[in-house]
């Protein structure tokens, strides 16, 4: 799968956790930057984009995380 | 990193502080008096062959200034409050620091009740408290300067800019005076005194449940006394308190009586019990004199010393 | 000896011209100095607790560093599982075993009298152990390279501005500030010295009049009721606040002379809009801890159960956060009741308070005026008192109807200068709220920045008051 369908993905999924779409997809986008995307649903997204994409990750990737970009390189990696 | 410029500029700001803070300091220090502190006259100053010994209601009731008219001697009133001057080692210490020790005529008057000897436990783990060695007299390690800073220091909980306030504000009630005599002005009014008297005999009677006779107390008491004799003579006196209070006293302590006629007996020392003139003084809270009576006591206090051989 | 104790002048101005002035600006040489410092600051407080922390500081530096060198596998797992029951022990021993004794006790006999009970906490060994346990969990994981040097890692332990209480670092944070030689830097160390004197006057000023205001609202060993509980919420909390984060301005401030920046612990917590905000906002250092170290893992093994898993760990979080504080039932209720605050910002999905869309300032003052009684009710709980009699008080808030407010509290003009100052304090600590600490002032006119110390100064030179050496949180 390439980027932009997992990226186009996971803006569905921000859209249907977050109920709202107030944000732009981009390489550079992080979580701060987005409203309601704090400590509190921040493990329902990832929940979420593992069922979607059917993967399993590991806290310690998740702690490496910065932003949308290695997000999706992450979810892209484990599809590969 | 910061050019040699800017650094000079700090140091002269920051020495530009520190010196304004120091002058205010000195400002302050300036204007100590006896509404200060109460304890600061009676650690400042030259060593001492006369004291007054025990906690505040002999503070507050006799008197240097009028035992030195009747006496001749020059007394140091060395008496603070229960919590710091109750009979102990600290105390002791505290004494032997302040008396000159080549006093061999000296006159000691020591307090005596029940309270100079009682000692107390930790409401919550029930173990012995001393509470006299976390004062500022029993951490103090000077006691002879004309000025002691190092009490104030100790003493003084508060911004040494409030020694000033103090200093120009008139509305103290409570004064050191030099000799050590402390000084409390109180509204005499009967309505507030028998007010007052409750309350202290209920905060005593709350006290009480944690409290006991401390065989460490009166220890240092006969040592007190033994060492006292070696520079003079010593008397003990009980002062009178309300009769309600008086009775708290016997019913915490029956056997007090039996106590001071051994100290009478084995120690060779005079004793006085005032109590026969509680009618004729009157009080702030039952416990504490009123300071028109202090000069009454005083002179009492005097003329027996004179009449005993 | 504490930072507003009289000798810690000299100690610090010794400290302070020989670090940058006297000694060649070598890292060693520097390291070497703080060390000394640090341990000379904490022997004179406590010689033994010195001791403890040292040895058990050695013990720790070579055991992660062993464990690092481990291959992959079950041997390293159970060393780090080794390695952080050991800390947690050490600090179990001295924190929680007395209270634990004398419960066990008063079941069978009554009342304690248990001599165990008084076995004395070293000086900040709650905050000490929860840095060594993020740092061995941090090279467990391999955040992080394990410290090889022995006098860096006792420079990162012992380092006596956060030695007392805080704030809690994480070494990857606090480590390289400490790898290369600290240049002098007026600029830095001015803001250093404004924000220890607004630390200071905190301290001296705020909290000691906000504790007798209390104690004359709040008389010990009695229960109250009526509108003076809100009163006693509100001093309560005003005065844990104006103490700690004094405290950690100060700490944060005196850092700064030596060139080292340590976390902010406190950013305006009051004018918090929700309570999630707030904890953003409070014991900054510690929050972060629980966060990274505790909810993050929890929330990540829970995340398949939604926003129940979300819930369960956000509640053991702050239970956590009151066991922290001690052992007692009234701390647990403390961070129970703080993780139960949570459960509508979850339900309703995060905290989003549309703080972009139509939010008046009406409305976020609100908001504002209702977290802080929140807040201060809950902080009721954080007094040495049963937890029964607490709640007592608070249900009595609504039930007793007694509008029962010393009058004693606003008599006389000195009392009101104190209310005033109280309110001078939050007034200026509000207009610099986006600022690292209120007396961020660098960018105003040289006449207003003076003008300002002279105030500042006055005012502890005149109003302050030491009642007593200590700060509330020393003894956590």
């Amino acid at each position: 799968m390439d980027r932009k369908a997992i990226g186009d993905k996971i803006q569905v999924i921000l859209v249907k956790v977050l109920k709202h779409d107030r944000f732009e997809m981009h390489d550079e986008l992080t979580a701060t930057m987005v409203e309601g995307w704090d400590s509190l649903t921040h493990m329902a997204i990832i929940a979420e984009i593992e069922k979607e994409f059917s993967v399993q990750f590991k806290l310690k990737e998740l702690n490496k995380l910065r932003n949308m970009g290695t997000l999706l390189d992450l979810v892209q990696s484990k599809l590969n | 990193m910061s050019n040699s410029r800017e650094i000079r500029l700090f140091w002269f700001k920051l020495a530009f502080v520190v010196t304004v803070l120091g002058l205010a300091h000195l400002l302050a220090l300036s204007v100590v008096d006896g509404k200060t502190s109460i304890g600061l006259a009676k650690v400042s100053g030259p060593r001492q062959s006369h004291m007054i010994i025990g906690t505040s209601r002999i503070a507050q009731a006799v008197m240097p200034s009028v035992l030195e008219k009747e006496i001749g001697a020059p007394f140091l009133n060395f008496a603070i409050d229960a919590a710091t001057t109750s009979y102990s080692p600290t105390y002791n210490r505290a004494i032997e620091q302040k008396l000159d020790p080549h006093a061999s005529n000296g006159k000691f008057i020591l307090a005596m009740d029940p309270w100079c000897i009682t000692g107390f436990y930790h409401p919550k783990n029930g173990t012995v408290m001393y509470p006299e060695k976390k004062t500022p007299l029993g951490q103090l390690q000077t006691f002879n300067w004309p000025l002691n800073i190092e009490y104030l220091i100790r003493d003084y909980h508060e911004g040494w800019g409030s020694i000033i306030l103090t200093h120009l504000r008139d509305n103290s009630t409570v004064t050191g005076h030099r000799d050590g005599w402390v000084e409390v002005t109180r509204n005499t009014d009967e309505d507030f005194v028998q007010s007052r008297k409750e309350k202290k005999i209920a905060a005593k009677k709350k006290e009480i449940e944690h409290a006991f006779v401390s065989e460490e107390k009166k220890q240092a008491l006969y040592s007190l006394i033994k060492k006292l004799k070696a520079h003079g003579k010593v008397y003990l006196v009980r002062l009178p308190v309300d009769p309600d209070y008086y009775l708290l006293e016997e019913e915490f302590y029956p056997g007090f009586q039996l106590f001071v006629d051994s100290l009478v007996r084995d120690y060779g020392v005079p004793f006085l019990s005032m109590q026969n003139m509680t009618s004729e003084v009157a009080y702030n809270d039952g416990h504490h004199i009123n300071k028109k009576y202090a000069p009454l006591i005083s002179e009492r206090i005097a003329q027996w010393i004179q009449s005993t051989p | 000896m504490y930072f507003h104790s009289i000798l810690f002048a000299p100690f610090l101005f010794f400290l302070f011209f020989v670090y940058h002035f006297v000694l060649p600006k070598t890292q060693k040489g520097q390291n070497l100095l703080l060390l000394l410092g640090s341990l000379a600051f904490l022997g004179l407080n406590d010689l033994k607790s010195c001791g403890i922390i040292l040895i058990t500081g050695l013990i720790n530096f070579a055991a992660v560093k062993k464990m690092s060198q481990l291959a992959e596998g079950n041997l390293k797992k159970y060393v780090f599982y080794l390695g952080c029951a050991a800390n947690i022990g050490v600090l179990g021993y001295y924190k929680y075993l007395g209270t634990l004794l004398s419960g066990i006790q008063s079941i069978f006999q009554g009342q304690s009298t248990n001599t165990l009970t008084d076995i004395i906490i070293p000086i900040g060994l709650s905050f000490y152990t929860f840095q060594l346990l993020a740092y061995w969990i941090d090279v467990y994981n391999e955040e992080i390279e394990p410290e090889t040097n022995p006098l860096d890692f006792g420079v990162f332990i012992l380092y006596f501005p956060k030695m007392l209480s805080g704030p809690i670092e994480l070494y990857q944070k606090f480590s390289p500030q400490i790898k290369l030689p600290r240049q002098f830097d007026t600029a830095l160390t001015t803001d250093g010295l404004r924000q220890f004197m607004w630390g200071f006057f905190k301290k001296t000023v705020i909290s000691t009049h906000c504790l007798s205001f209390y104690a004359i609202a709040f008389p010990e060993g009695q229960t109250h009721a009526g509108l003076v509980v809100l009163l006693g919420g509100m001093l309560n909390i005003i005065y844990i606040y104006a103490d700690f984060s004094g405290y950690s301005d100060m700490a944060c401030g005196l850092s700064k002379l030596f060139g080292i920046r340590l976390t902010n612990n406190f950013a305006s917590p009051f004018f918090s809009t929700n309570i999630s905000e707030f904890w953003k906002r409070w014991h900054v250092s510690l929050s972060s801890w629980i966060m990274l170290y505790v909810f993050t893992p929890l929330s990540f093994i829970l995340r398949r159960h939604n926003k129940v898993g979300v819930i369960v760990s956000i509640v053991t979080s702050f239970v956590l956060v009151g066991i922290w504080h001690g052992a007692t039932s009234n701390y647990i209720v403390f961070g129970l009741l703080h993780g139960l605050f949570f459960i509508p910002l979850v339900l309703r999905g995060g905290s989003i308070n549309a703080s972009n869309s139509s939010t008046s300032a009406f409305s976020s003052s609100t908001k504002m005026f209702g977290t802080f009684m929140l807040i201060a009710l809950t902080s009721l709980f954080f007094r040495d008192v049963p937890v029964r009699q607490t709640l007592q008080e608070i249900t009595s808030i609504i039930t007793s109807g007694q509008l029962n407010v010393p009058t004693a509290l606003f008599h006389g003009a000195t009392n009101m200068l104190y209310w005033l100052l109280i309110i001078a304090c939050f007034v200026v600590e509000y207009i610099q709220r986006r600022h690292e600490h209120a007396l961020c002032i660098a960018i105003l006119p040289t006449w207003k920045r003076w003008l300002t110390y002279a105030i500042v100064l006055c005012i502890i030179f005149f109003f302050s008051s030491y009642p007593s050496d200590h700060f509330i949180y020393v003894q956590f």
